[in-house]
């Protein structure tokens, strides 16, 4: 019994120490791709790191009550949760996580924790941003879900499951038994909703509040900045190894290095499709981007649900 | 014993004697009146007791048999409907003589004496000539007494009733010279028994639009209406309990004629009778003033007991009470209905007469000149009992009478009978507790005007309703009082009759009832009663479990326990709140027996004393009456869809879906769901989280244990597989789901916390309808976590938010904030409440997001799936838009300082709900296998792949484990929580206001919250989807209602030579209904 669970928290760590350096080295590697889009050189590659560190060495600190010191906390156990019910690798016990615990409409809600947690942590602070901020996060939330579930609908439908490991057990043997070829509208309407997920242009409304002065990350100073920092990436790692699993059939090779290999080809061109959107087209007001998701995503993914009912 | 004639020589001799008498003292001739009046009412029991024992009683006058004497006959029928009319006339003569303040003197007293000895006369004796001048000394003593007075009103009204006494008078005349050329005879009993080839078409026609004019029939009845707008209230009872008794009566001794020689005739009457109730109840709706909308509602009744009386299958009923009654007194069951129904009619008609008498004034228009007797309990009992008995509502004998004629009507298939009573039924409810909710009406409260629903300002809440009017002495009240106490005995024996032999337990409600009634009388403390209340439903809970089983134990967990748990919040205030326990414990245990009934009449007694307790519930609020008067109208509707679905006896899928509808009506369905945010909203605070959390479960629990009916195919020998497979489940799936995404949506944009806690609920029930509707083990244990898990987060909402709005003295969120400060429990308590509503894991409220989503798409029902998800998002809006506003930002001015924590009292529920939420949540197996058990007699799990494995529960589709989740999210919690313990260990706590942004700190902190239309964007992008249609589309059919009645109303116009026409118009059509030509 104690092996077993010793056993398993060294295989988490292990999963965590990869997702946390992978994920922060792809935060550096976009923030340069984006410079040179618009003609700058860039931030060095290894900045995240530099920042959460500098961040968690602040002295200073500042609170406005329990809420708000606790929302950063919610925020990174809502990251790192979602990651930890994911299967990362497909067949591998070191990175299986603990997907034992439930099927991707667990994932699924869990991605609300940390979200509606740090939404409480910034409402405390009082800052009139925060909650505007939310506000529309929230309001996009909800319309990307749409699509979203509908794709996630239409890929369960399809292979008779919910769970995780079986969906990505199914796109095995080459990739014309992706998802993404089996079923083309799930995974279109999934990636569509990927984009607003992942809070990047047009869909950046959300994070206005934050470029003036203050808004809910950066009213978060010293190491409450830093855990959310770290969380952003966890978070933006676990999303993307999400739809990797969903529509482009996972990741999987008898050498775990070279199924580590797989996902981050993967995982990088996905993250890579979305700042190549983001850096093309200009921002959505928040009711734009709410008719949006609810538009043609919806549609493609009605089609891919109606498809399977048929 | 005294013998018939007695009375009419003891009231004529009354009539005569008393202007003499009076001059001896006008206190020996009250006091010998009312002996008098006593006498009568005691002789016509001895009749009762004497037929029992020997049959009819048949007095001969002039020692001669008829035909050469005139006889006098007094069966049971007659019996018992003059023990009706001189226990009207003994109190309202009492009324008349001691309440009014232009008291009866000696004229009057011998006018009443007169009429009296005429209505006596009209019911006993059997001959047709004599009937004749009974009927003139009834109306011209009726006329001396309505014209008695200075109002020059009341002449005019007693001028068109001579008119119409005329007319009719002359027709019965006419008739009886032509009964008698054709057959040589004048006694009733010799004609029937000469049962001749005579053609006896026009005598009888004539005959009988004599009595019916005087019965009102439509649409020669608009001089009665005048009559009772202008006559004083004790007059009004007069007519319309004693006239028009005495008048049936003689209608019924008329029916062995009719039905032996014209049958058309009888077709003519029965049609007519039906017109007049559905057509009076229609106009009365458009009323303003509260005697004529009375008359009116006299009108209508008068018709129901005809058409009753004529249909000829009104009396098929096998109802146990009914038999027993009818064994009992030796009469035919229908005659047992329209005994019931007389008796109720005249007794609550007569007692809300006299309660006008002591309002302001008798006009309806004005809202703030209403709720005379908010507060007023003397006023408010008698009025309140006597609007149930009319509108045929348990206890009272007129609910057990029309469930033996629309079950009869329903076993014969007599569709459009029960529509029309129904119907008509149901506009008399709508008018005839419009006037009681508006005489209650706190003066604040807009009545049924559309109001804002984002009110200017919130005033706190005022602690003492005012009381209004006062009826000083209190026992001028006895009138009224007696009458009802008298009818609810009745009805009382009549249920105990009926639900005798295994469902006594259904009267306990009732009891409960009067026992809380009575603590609160004797002024107990409210504490001491909250605890009596519980061990109430403690007892009430020991003595009904062992008739439970798997699936009545968890909704007996849900009413019972749930209510329980509840009820410490009311320790909250000090103050009495009398009537507030006696509604809630009869609710509660109503909602129980739900569990427990034997029959169908015991679940449609149960289902109604549900509705009538909540109702008492709802209308408490301060601002209640439009959100009341709706609840009533639609709970009613909804039982009287079911109501007709029982009778039918299910018979194909159309009577299933009215069963279902009438359901979906009571649970706020789209659609039908305007009733339910203002029900909820506007209660008081303690009652809304009983209404919501509780009440709203008693829908669902039917639905489960009728699931049988809703899966009949509407087309079963359709060709097309799509088409066959249409079933009721079908649609309820759907409605379902658009009721869930309704709700959510809904909830978004209301500023005002309760309304948006209100229509969370609806969006609740969806879910409920819509996990129901799946029709497999997997969706039934889902419907079941819903509703169980439902009671918990919503109990615990509508409890926390009482305490804030206790403390901060408003409903609306944009007026709060920043309290968590001050409410850290309720604060928490709401933070768990929210999860758990909105799925997120670790707590429950995933368990139920899991269970929906595998049970959906294993049925195959992906689009479902799709806008379920969608509308739980937004769900999330709402919730954290109603934590955020209330807990978090910045406070408003002066509203900070000054505001605690919520009581104690509402405090422990919350905690108790919490600990049980957060048991539900570690262990979910706790909850699921208790439903799956309750489920696998209908839906046995092994069948769809439902298994556990340890603490893993398996669907076909996926798996879940909630113990790991739990510990799982623990660890992620606590281990960065530890982290930022260690590296940010010297923290500085901020004040309140200090805040910093867009570089500056603000002048006024406090005026930054944001929370004011808090989703504008969403409101851009998606509001088309809320605008207000159904209530536009309900409102659409009660102003078309009300026109309707408008223009039936018109042909009243108050002008007595086309009162005349109209008697003329109603005597052709008459004529043309019976066949006749010309």
């Amino acid at each position: 019994m104690l092996t077993s669970i010793l056993t398993k928290a060294l295989y988490t760590l292990i999963s965590f120490f990869v997702i946390l350096n992978y994920s922060l080295l792809l935060l550096g590697t976009m923030a340069r791709v984006r410079a040179k889009v618009q003609g700058r050189i860039g931030q060095p590659v290894w900045q995240p790191y530099i920042d959460i560190i500098k961040n968690n060495a602040r002295r200073s600190g500042v609170t406005h009550g329990i809420m708000f010191y606790l929302g950063p906390v919610f925020r990174l156990a809502g990251g790192l949760g979602t990651y930890f019910f994911i299967p990362v690798i497909f067949g591998s016990k070191i990175f299986a996580n603990f997907s034992f615990s439930g099927d991707v409409l667990l994932v699924m809600y869990f991605i609300f924790f940390g979200q509606l947690g740090m939404a409480l942590g910034a409402g405390e602070s009082g800052h009139p941003y925060s909650p505007i901020g939310v506000a529309r996060g929230l309001a996009q939330m909800t319309a990307f879900e749409l699509p979203f579930s509908l794709a996630v609908i239409a890929v369960a439908a399809q292979y008779g499951s919910f769970s995780i490991t079986e969906i990505v057990a199914a796109q095995q043997g080459g990739w014309q038994n992706w998802v993404a070829f089996t079923n083309p509208f799930a995974m279109a309407a999934g990636m569509l909703a990927f984009l607003g997920m992942s809070m990047n242009n047009p869909f950046s409304i959300v994070i206005a509040p934050q470029e003036i002065p203050i808004g809910p990350p950066t009213e978060m100073h010293s190491s409450f900045l830093g855990m959310l920092q770290t969380n952003r990436a966890i978070f933006n790692g676990a999303k993307m190894v999400l739809f990797m699993n969903l529509f482009f059939g996972g990741a999987a090779h008898p050498n775990i290095f070279i199924a580590l290999g797989i996902m981050i080809m993967k995982t990088f061109l996905i993250y890579l499709y979305v700042v190549f959107v983001g850096v093309s087209f200009p921002r959505f007001r928040t009711e734009q981007s709410i008719r949006f998701f609810l538009g043609v995503p919806t549609l493609l993914g009605l089609i891919a649900v109606i498809q399977q009912m048929i | 014993m005294v013998t018939p004639i007695v009375i009419i020589a003891a009231a004529l001799a009354m009539a005569f004697l008393l202007p003499v008498l009076e001059k001896a003292g006008k206190g020996l001739i009250k006091t010998l009146s009312l002996l008098v009046l006593a006498g009568f009412f005691a002789a016509s029991l001895s009749w009762v007791a004497q037929i029992l024992q020997t049959g009819a009683i048949i007095s001969q006058t002039a020692g001669f048999k008829a035909p050469v004497s005139i006889n006098l006959s007094v069966s049971m029928m007659e019996a018992t409907g003059l023990a009706v009319i001189y226990l009207v006339a003994l109190l309202s003569g009492a009324f008349q003589i001691f309440v009014k303040k232009a008291v009866w003197q000696g004229k009057e007293l011998s006018l009443y004496f007169a009429l009296i000895l005429g209505l006596s006369g009209l019911v006993m004796t059997r001959d047709l000539f004599n009937l004749f001048v009974f009927m003139e000394i009834t109306s011209i003593s009726l006329y001396g007494l309505l014209v008695s007075g200075r109002d020059e009103r009341r002449f005019e009204g007693g001028f068109k009733y001579m008119i119409a006494g005329g007319l009719s008078s002359a027709f019965y005349l006419i008739g009886v010279a032509f009964l008698y050329r054709e057959t040589g005879q004048l006694n009733l009993d010799i004609i029937v028994a000469q049962s001749g080839q005579a053609n006896l078409y026009l005598p009888l026609l004539l005959l009988t639009i004599g009595i019916l004019i005087e019965l009102k029939p439509f649409p020669a009845n608009g001089w009665a209406l005048d009559v009772y707008e202008s006559a004083d209230p004790g007059t009004g009872a007069v007519i319309s309990a004693m006239n028009t008794t005495a008048l049936i009566l003689v209608f019924m001794k008329l029916m062995p004629l009719l039905q032996a020689f014209g049958s058309g005739i009888v077709y003519a009457a029965l049609i007519i009778a039906g017109l007049t109730f559905f057509l009076a109840n229609l106009a009365g709706i458009r009323q303003t003033s509260g005697r004529r909308m009375l008359g009116y509602s006299s009108l209508a009744q008068t018709g129901l007991i005809l058409f009753v009386l004529l249909s000829p299958s009104a009396g098929l009923s096998e109802e146990r009470g009914l038999s027993i009654i009818a064994s009992m007194l030796r009469l035919d069951t229908i005659e047992v209905i329209a005994l019931a129904l007389l008796i109720n009619h005249a007794l609550a008609k007569s007692a809300l007469f006299w309660l006008t008498e002591f309002l302001k004034k008798d006009a309806l228009h004005k809202s703030s000149e209403e709720g005379d007797y908010r507060g007023n309990r003397g006023w408010l009992i008698p009025a309140g009992m006597a609007v149930l008995a009319l509108t045929a509502l348990p206890p009272f004998p007129g609910f057990w009478a029309k469930w033996a004629v629309i079950t009869s009507f329903g076993a014969a298939g007599n569709i459009g009978g029960i529509a029309v009573i129904l119907i008509g039924s149901l506009l008399e409810v709508y008018y005839l507790f419009r006037w009681f909710i508006r005489t209650q009406a706190h003066g604040e409260d807009g009545g049924d005007v559309i109001a804002p629903q984002v009110p200017e300002d919130f005033a706190p809440e005022a602690a003492p309703a005012p009381a209004g009017l006062t009826i000083k002495p209190a026992w001028q009240i006895f009138a009224p009082a007696l009458s009802i106490i008298i009818l609810t005995s009745l009805g009382l024996a009549w249920a105990f009759l009926s639900l005798s032999g295994g469902q006594e337990l259904l009267l306990l409600p009732l009891a409960a009832l009067a026992l809380y009634a009575l603590f609160d009388l004797i002024a107990l403390p409210f504490a001491v009663k909250n605890i009596l209340a519980m061990a109430g439903l403690g007892g009430y809970a020991y003595l009904i479990y062992g008739e439970l089983n798997n699936m009545t134990l968890i909704f007996g967990a849900v009413f019972i326990a749930g209510s329980l748990v509840q009820l410490f919040l009311l320790f909250n205030k000090r103050d009495k709140r009398s009537g507030l326990l006696p509604f809630l414990v009869m609710m509660i245990l109503s909602l129980g027996n739900l569990l427990v009934f034997k029959s169908s009449l015991g679940f449609f007694f149960s289902w109604e004393m549900m509705t009538v307790s909540s109702f008492f519930l709802v209308i408490r609020g301060r601002q209640a009456s439009r959100a009341s008067l709706r609840y009533i109208m639609f709970s009613l509707a909804g039982a009287f869809m079911i109501m007709y679905a029982l009778a039918d006896g299910f018979r194909g899928p159309l009577t299933g879906l009215v069963f279902a509808i009438g359901l979906l009506i009571k649970m706020g369905a789209i659609g039908f769901h305007i009733w339910l945010p203002g029900a909820y909203a506007e209660a008081e605070d303690e009652v809304s989280t009983f209404l919501s959390s509780v009440l709203s479960k008693a829908g669902l629990f039917i639905l489960f244990i009728t699931a049988g009916i809703y899966g009949q195919t509407f087309f079963p020998g359709a060709g097309n597989a799509f088409l066959a497979s249409i079933d009721i489940n079908a649609i309820l799936g759907w409605i379902g789901v658009i009721t869930a995404l309704a709700g959510a949506m809904m909830a978004l944009f209301q500023e005002d916390i309760k309304y948006t806690l209100a229509y969370s609920s609806m969006g609740q029930i969806g879910y409920m309808i819509l996990a129901f509707s799946i029709q497999s083990h997997l969706g039934w244990v889902t419907a079941l976590y819903l509703a169980v898990t439902h009671l918990l987060f919503k109990g615990l909402l509508f409890m926390a938010i009482a305490g804030v709005i206790m403390r901060t003295g408003t409903r609306l969120m944009y007026q709060m904030g920043g309290l968590i400060k001050k409410m850290p429990i309720s604060f928490i308590s709401v933070l768990l409440a929210i999860i758990a509503l909105s799925g997120v894991p670790p707590l429950t409220g995933f368990g139920g997001k899991w269970l929906l989503y595998s049970s959906l798409m294993e049925k195959g029902w992906y689009l479902h799936a799709g806008l379920a998800m969608f509308s739980s998002g937004v769900a999330f809006l709402y919730l954290f838009r109603l934590i955020h506003t209330i807990f978090l930002g910045q406070p408003k001015t002066g509203m900070f300082e000054n505001i605690k924590e919520a009581p104690i009292w509402g405090l422990i529920p919350q905690a108790i709900f919490m600990m049980v939420i957060m048991g539900f949540s570690m262990f979910p197996s706790l909850l699921i296998k208790p439903l799956q058990a309750a489920v696998e007699m209908v839906y046995p799990a092994a069948a769809e792949g439902v298994a556990w494995q340890g603490s893993t529960v398996l669907s076909s589709l996926g798996y879940w484990n909630g113990s790991a989740v739990m510990y799982v999210t623990m660890g992620v919690f606590l281990i960065p929580l530890a982290w930022l313990m260690i590296v940010n260990g010297r923290i500085q706590k901020v004040k309140q206001f200090n805040i910093v942004f867009a570089a500056e700190r603000p002048y006024k902190p406090e005026t930054t919250h944001y929370a004011y239309n808090f989703f504008s964007h969403y409101q851009k992008a998606l509001g088309f989807l809320v605008e207000v249609r159904a209530e536009r589309f309900w409102t659409m059919i009660r102003k078309s209602t009300d026109a309707l009645g408008g223009l039936v109303r018109r042909i009243y116009s108050g002008n007595a030579q086309t009162y005349a026409f109209h008697i003329i118009i109603f005597v052709i059509l008459f004529h043309l209904l019976a066949g006749g030509t010309f």
